[in-house]
C-alpha cells in the first residue's frame, strides 16, 4: 500500500498527469475532475518503479520530473534560442549559392552522472546549430557537424553547453553523492 | 494580434521551405538530417503558434502549444533515431571533394 512518502514521492508528475488531463478533457465538472485525479494519481503510483533511473540525481526513488524545476525552466529560452540561430543557420547554408559545408565527425568523451542528463546534452546539442548528435555509448557522444565553425563551437569538455546542461543537474548542496558515473 | 499571427505564420512556413530547399540541395543524409531537423521544428513551432495566436486564449490554444512542445520534443529525437540508425548501418558522411587524396 502507498505511503505518505510514496505519495509524496509521485506527486510532481500526478500534478503533471492532472493538469494535461484538464487540458485534453475540458471538462470541469466534479464528476470528470475527479476522475482525472483518481487516474492521475493511479498512473503515478503505477509507474512509480518504472521510471527510476539510476544512479538518482534528486532524492533517492523520485521521479525525474523534480530535478531542479527552476534551473530547467532557465534552460528553455536558452534552448529555443538556440534552435532560432540554428535555423537560421541551415537557412544561411543553404541559400549559399556554393553551400559552404565541410561536414565532420566528431568524437568526445563526457563524464555525466546520469542518464537524463546525457539525454538533455545529446537531444541540445542537435538543436543549437550544426550538429546533430549521433550516437551516445556509454560515455562517448558521436557528433555529426555540418561545419567546420560548428565544429569547433562545441568545445566537448567544459563548452558553454556542457556547463548549462552540468549546471542543470547539480544538485544544490544538498549532498548526494552523485558523482559517479554509472 | 491577428497581424501578429499572420507574419509567424508566413515566417514559419518560410522555414519549412527553406528545410525543404536543404533536404534536396544538401549532399548527403546527414547534412540533410541537418535541414530536417532544425528548420522543420522551428517552422512547424512557429506555425502551430500563429494558429494560438490566431485562436486567442482559450482551451484550444493552450492544446495548439501542447501540440507544439510534443513536437519540439520529438522532432530532435527523431533527428538522432535516424541518424545512429544509418551510422550503425554503416552509412559514411559525404567528406567533400577536396577531401580525397
Amino acid at each position: 500500500m502507498p505511503t505518505m512518502s510514496h505519495l509524496r514521492q509521485v506527486l510532481p508528475l500526478a500534478l503533471t498527469l492532472f493538469v494535461l488531463w484538464l487540458i485534453l478533457s475540458g471538462k470541469f465538472d466534479a464528476f470528470h475532475v475527479s476522475i482525472g485525479a483518481v487516474s492521475a494519481l493511479c498512473v503515478a503510483l503505477g509507474t512509480r518503479r518504472l521510471l527510476l533511473l539510476p544512479p538518482d540525481i534528486g532524492r533517492p526513488g523520485t521521479h525525474p520530473t523534480n530535478v531542479l524545476p527552476l534551473r530547467f525552466l532557465g534552460y528553455i529560452p536558452w534552448l529555443i534560442w538556440q534552435i532560432i540561430v540554428s535555423s537560421l543557420h541551415v537557412a544561411y547554408v543553404v541559400l549559399h549559392p556554393k553551400m559552404p559545408i565541410q561536414p565532420r565527425l566528431l568524437r568526445f568523451d563526457t563524464s555525466f552522472p546520469h542518464v537524463l542528463a546525457q539525454l538533455t546534452l545529446a537531444t541540445s546539442i542537435t538543436l543549437t546549430p550544426g550538429t546533430v548528435t549521433l550516437d551516445v555509448d556509454n560515455d562517448e557522444f558521436l557528433v555529426h557537424a555540418l561545419t567546420d565553425t560548428s565544429a569547433q563551437g562545441l568545445e566537448p569538455q567544459g563548452g558553454p553547453m556542457h556547463r548549462r546542461v552540468a549546471a542543470l543537474f547539480q544538485p544544490s548542496h544538498t549532498g548526494q553523492g552523485t558523482r559517479s558515473t554509472r | 494580434m491577428i497581424l501578429a499571427a499572420n507574419v509567424l505564420l508566413v515566417i514559419g512556413l518560410m522555414f519549412i521551405m527553406l528545410g525543404v530547399l536543404g533536404i534536396l540541395r544538401l549532399p548527403d543524409f546527414y547534412t540533410r538530417l541537418h535541414a530536417m531537423g532544425k528548420c522543420d521544428t522551428l517552422g512547424v513551432a512557429l506555425v502551430l503558434i500563429a494558429l494560438a495566436i490566431h485562436e486567442g486564449v482559450s482551451l484550444y490554444s493552450l492544446k495548439i502549444v501542447l501540440i507544439s512542445v510534443c513536437i519540439g520534443l520529438a522532432n530532435p529525437t527523431a533527428t538522432h533515431a535516424l541518424g545512429r540508425a544509418a551510422y550503425r548501418s554503416g552509412l559514411m558522411p559525404w567528406r567533400g571533394d577536396e577531401e580525397r587524396s
